[in-house]
């Protein structure tokens, strides 16, 4: 499905968050989602999911207006994993990625055989399966994100939108959450939006990036094109270099950030 | 409840016995008392309907200890259910089913009732009636901030629960010190003493549909627990969902208020012995709240009316049993639930 965003504005309030901010993903595609704190990538992602309401744009799923689906409908075409995955009584992992089926089941209804092997089926996306009788409180963080992604993919969506999957995780768990991303990508044209503090990951694993600036229009396009040392040095207020570090594949760079303003200096 | 319990026939088998406890305990309370029955009259008494059995027996058991039973049935499984869905949407393993005011509304309800009527049929109707308006007015408050945070909801909650005692103690301050004002401090410490039939035909019907509605809604509560934010992403309707669960929930704690004065820890203790067997998937913890709850409200009202010569208020001892092992329950978890 094509998800595509034009003109948006948000404020909270009397304050703006974010301004004239158009982009589009189509499947198989990964939007890398950047920008310095605060500058509303959450926001962006709340919008997307109809959980906020944009001062003025339009989001549209397929040519349509979001604001034409309903709740339950929304809740099947665009899965959400937000930041924080708290369970407060400590759900089985498979019961947790059960919840995500909610958008398929009756309101007085219980999950039935079909929404257990969708499940089973989301369980398997992510290689987890093995722990699916496991305390979801009592997960390492890699598997935790990856159970939220499940949960996600249970409701069988055409676009999932992911709130920092890779933060706090360490560089194997992120390697194992943007190699499950980008199979479910090539493999089953799921189009895939995340925000990211890290402009490498944007560079590594994104067909688009967008890049928020507070307070003007977003910059949207291949992440080759969009992350240059003025664009990304301008958006954060920091000195950078970018480097590309494997001669053979141009789009392997890495955003080296001038932490104590020295540089050409040494 | 298969997603809980690994095997369908483990499953199965927890569903039977969570089935045929109430009935048994149910049968068992019948036996005991200052006058005890055989099992075996009370089971001849049941199967011929009392003409098998001497007039003094049949009486003791249809008209004093089988309503009292069931009442007892009633209120343990209403008040544990009520606590179960309340700790789910609140996502808080600590509330119980009056943390909107509940208990304080319907006390409020029954003093007054007492304090103007003799009759008991009004007494129940206010007491009803209270409960439900001090939930409706907590949650009048917290709908006025159209954010509708659950913080909110909790401490309009609270407030609308200080308002209603000071007005108990108010009508205390006014009743006739001989007559009135014991009958009230009676019963605002909860018993099922001299409950028959009528006081079954009006709560009854109450606590059934309400229970019913918060078991058809029990899966949804999985969706709720995880916060509105992720619960609305899947497609949920948090809001209304929400009101229709506290709705069932404060309609069905009323009646038991109604039914029995405040007996307080019973939704807050049940719901947790309740997830120490069976998990915290609230489709299988709902039912079994539900058969637990009843169970455990019987056994204590069979203590409370055989183990002295006078009645023992249902309050004393379900806050004497309840909050010691609450407490054993803190120090055993460090207030970890999971």
């Amino acid at each position: 499905m094509m998800l595509a965003v034009s003109n948006l504005d948000f404020s909270f309030g009397t304050q703006r968050i974010f301004t004239d901010i158009s982009f589009s993903v189509a499947p198989g595609e990964i939007l890398s989602v950047i920008g310095p704190n605060g500058a509303g990538k959450s926001t962006l992602l709340r919008c997307l999911n109809g959980l906020l309401s944009p001062d003025h744009g339009e989001i549209t799923v397929n040519e349509r207006d979001i604001r034409s689906l309903g709740r339950k409908e929304l809740g099947r075409i665009i899965g959400y994993v937000p930041q924080r995955n708290t369970d407060t009584f400590g759900f089985s992992v498979f019961d947790m990625v059960l919840i995500g089926r909610a958008a398929h089941i009756d309101t007085f209804s219980a999950p039935g055989e079909v929404d257990h092997q969708a499940a089973e089926r989301a369980l398997q996306l992510v290689g987890l399966q093995f722990i699916r009788d496991k305390n979801f409180n009592q997960l390492s963080g890699g598997q935790a994100q990856l159970v939220a992604i499940a949960r996600a993919l249970a409701a069988e969506p055409d676009i999932i939108l992911l709130d920092e999957p890779t933060a706090h995780l360490d560089i194997y768990n992120q390697a194992q959450v943007m190699r499950v991303l980008r199979e479910l990508t090539d493999g089953k044209g799921l189009s895939v939006i995340m925000t990211t503090h890290s402009p490498d990951h944007a560079f590594l694993f994104s067909s688009k990036v967008l890049l928020m600036q507070p307070g003007r229009e977003g910059l949207f396009g291949p992440p080759v094109d969009v992350m240059t040392p003025e664009t990304v040095g301008r958006v954060y207020g920091i000195d950078v270099s970018i480097v590309n570090y494997d001669r053979q594949n141009p789009i392997r760079r890495t955003v080296v950030p001038d932490w104590f303003g020295t540089s050409g200096t040494h | 409840m298969r997603s809980a319990v690994r095997s369908d026939s483990s499953g199965g088998r927890t569903a039977l016995l969570l089935l045929i406890l109430p009935p048994v305990f149910l049968l068992g309370s019948l036996c005991i008392g200052r006058f005890p029955i055989m099992i075996a009259d009370v089971v001849s008494a049941i199967g011929s309907a009392g003409q098998a059995v001497e007039e003094v027996v049949r009486s003791v058991i249809f008209s004093i200890r089988l309503p009292r039973g069931l009442a007892a049935l009633l209120v343990g499984a209403g008040l544990s259910v009520s606590g179960a869905a309340f700790q789910g949407i609140f996502r808080n393993p600590l509330v119980g089913p009056s943390i909107l005011g509940v208990a304080q509304g319907a006390g409020f309800g029954a003093a007054l009732g007492l304090l103007l009527t003799e009759s008991i049929l009004v007494s129940n109707l206010l007491a009803f009636t209270f409960g439900v308006v001090a939930v409706m007015a907590a949650c009048f408050i917290a709908l006025r901030k159209s954010d509708n945070s659950l913080l909110m909801l909790v401490l309009s909650g609270i407030v609308m629960g200080a308002v209603f005692a000071a007005l108990i103690s108010l009508v205390k301050y006014v009743a006739d010190p001989e007559e009135k004002l014991p009958t009230i401090v009676y019963w605002l410490m909860g018993g099922l003493s001299g409950v028959g039939y009528r006081d079954l035909v009006f709560a009854a019907p109450i606590i059934a549909i309400g229970s019913a509605i918060l078991i058809a809604l029990r899966w949804r509560i999985n969706v709720l627990s995880l916060g509105d934010e992720t619960a609305r992403s899947f497609g949920e309707d948090t809001r209304l969902l929400r009101f229709a669960i506290i709705g069932s929930a404060t309609i069905v704690t009323s009646a038991c208020v109604a039914l029995a004065g405040i007996v307080g820890w019973v939704g807050l203790l049940v719901p947790h012995i309740a997830r120490m067997f069976l998990g915290p998937n609230h489709s299988v913890l709902l039912p079994a709240s539900i058969s637990i709850g009843a169970c455990y409200l019987l056994v204590i009202d069979v203590v409370a009316r055989t183990a002295t010569s006078a009645e023992i208020p249902l309050s004393i001892l379900t806050a004497l049993l309840g909050a010691p092992f609450f407490a054993w329950l803190l120090t055993k978890t460090g207030g970890k639930w999971t």
